[in-house]
């Protein structure tokens, strides 16, 4: 087998065997062509393309640290026009190739039964003020953390209800969508509503709604039932 | 305080189109007037998107994971919070157009795969559509001859070893080796019927 081969054969063992591709060069057209066929039926392993719950933590750790900018830059916003508009006019040429380049694992699959979603019934419990109702006029959602338990509560049209901020699938904690009236889960393409429900989600096994937490009014506040803190 | 939507709306207040843009008009959708209200409200609506879009065009987990730390990197420096949803997706999307071409020229010197800055952008819409991978992924072998696809799928859709894909067709591992180079610059040439 000639050098040039060995080298081609170490790129597609590389995607073949999921591992970082190494540094060589490629000079043989047919042999680009090749990784790329290469990577593309990599592609279609599903699931094969979710990133690691330590992977996406990690990076956010990260940029929390040292990327996110306390004071707004002023930008560029010649630079943010340009891209939407290469965006714009790359669509057309795009369009007219049929481009369909989607990568999503998702396709909207048959109805899957829906689950069920859990109860938290702390054995000893105590009722916890975690909102007012002031806070809650209008369908906000109120963030709390109260007796180990982080949640959201909410006053919605059925009602006040407090869910677990805990994601169903791995336990994540969810984190509040404003813009979409969400809680959205990081670790995998999941969201819920305010009410618990599954909206979407990116996993072949769709995960059970939010568990909930029993809720009251007392005295001008919303108060959920958690473990009695010591 | 902004008051969260109870609506059934999965997607928010944003007006919705179709789940794949067709043209140029339904591509301004994009730039819409929400924004987000943090950075890290970016990160975890953007990481997962950003992640496999450069997935789907380096094929491993490792170097998928540095190309989007790049790009985050990359895009929080110049990006404000001030910029609509559709105007900081479109950012991130050219940022990753830019950190995938890079690292082709650093690692091989060639860029095997290239992003479009418009099929970027539209991956990061709210939406994800049916996978065309599968699809594309299937057409590559079809056509090839039954042994060329056989290698191919077992080394790349079942991630079985070189060595027992040549054990479960009964050749060598050298002759496996081989075979595999073939189907794949067959598959690329789209030769299914070549000898």
């Amino acid at each position: 087998m000639t050098r040039r081969k060995r080298q081609a054969d170490r790129q597609f063992d590389a995607v073949a065997e999921g591992r970082r591709l190494p540094e060589g060069r490629l000079d043989d057209p047919e042999d680009v062509d090749a990784l790329r066929a290469a990577i593309e039926l990599r592609g279609a392993v599903p699931a094969a393309d979710l990133p690691s719950e330590a992977f996406v933590a990690g990076l956010r750790d990260r940029l929390a640290r040292e990327a996110a900018p306390t004071v707004p830059v002023t930008v560029s916003r010649r630079s943010l026009l340009a891209s939407a508009g290469a965006v714009a006019a790359g669509a057309v040429a795009a369009g007219a190739a049929g481009v369909a380049l989607d990568r999503a694992v998702l396709a909207p699959g048959p109805a899957r039964p829906a689950r069920v979603a859990g109860q938290l019934d702390p054995a000893d419990g105590e009722w916890t003020a975690v909102a007012s109702d002031a806070e809650l006029a209008g369908g906000a959602t109120q963030r709390f953390d109260a007796g180990g338990v982080i949640g959201f509560v909410s006053a919605t049209d059925a009602g006040v209800v407090a869910v677990s901020a805990a994601c169903t699938h791995q336990g994540c904690i969810l984190q509040q969508n404003l813009a979409a009236g969400r809680l959205d889960c990081p670790c995998h393409r999941t969201a819920f509503g305010v009410d618990g429900r599954l909206l979407f989600s990116q996993l072949a096994t769709q995960p059970a709604p939010l568990t909930r937490l029993q809720t009251r009014r007392r005295d001008g506040n919303v108060e959920v039932l958690v473990g009695r803190t010591v | 305080m902004v008051q969260p939507q109870m609506t059934d709306d999965a997607h928010g207040p944003r007006p919705e189109g179709p789940a794949v843009p067709n043209g140029p008009t339904t591509r301004l959708r994009i730039v819409g007037q929400d924004t987000y209200a943090s950075w890290d409200e970016v990160y975890v609506d953007n990481v997962v998107r950003v992640y496999r879009l450069l997935y789907a065009k380096v094929g491993n987990r490792a170097d998928a994971e540095d190309l989007t730390t790049e790009v985050f990197l990359a895009a929080f420096g110049p990006l404000r919070l001030s910029a609509s949803r559709g105007e900081v997706r479109a950012y991130l999307a050219a940022t990753a157009r830019t950190a995938l071409a890079k690292y082709w020229q650093r690692r091989l010197g060639v860029e095997v795969t290239h992003l479009d800055a418009d099929v970027a952008a539209r991956e990061l819409e709210d939406e994800p559509v049916p996978s065309a991978a599968p699809a594309r992924a299937r057409a590559l072998l079809d056509g090839l001859p039954e042994r060329h696809r056989r290698i191919l799928e077992l080394r790349f859709l079942e991630s079985r070893s070189i060595r027992e894909s040549a054990h479960e067709m009964g050749i060598s591992v050298g002759n496996a080796k081989v075979l595999q180079h073939r189907a794949l610059r067959m598959a690329a040439r789209g030769e299914g019927d070549a000898p």
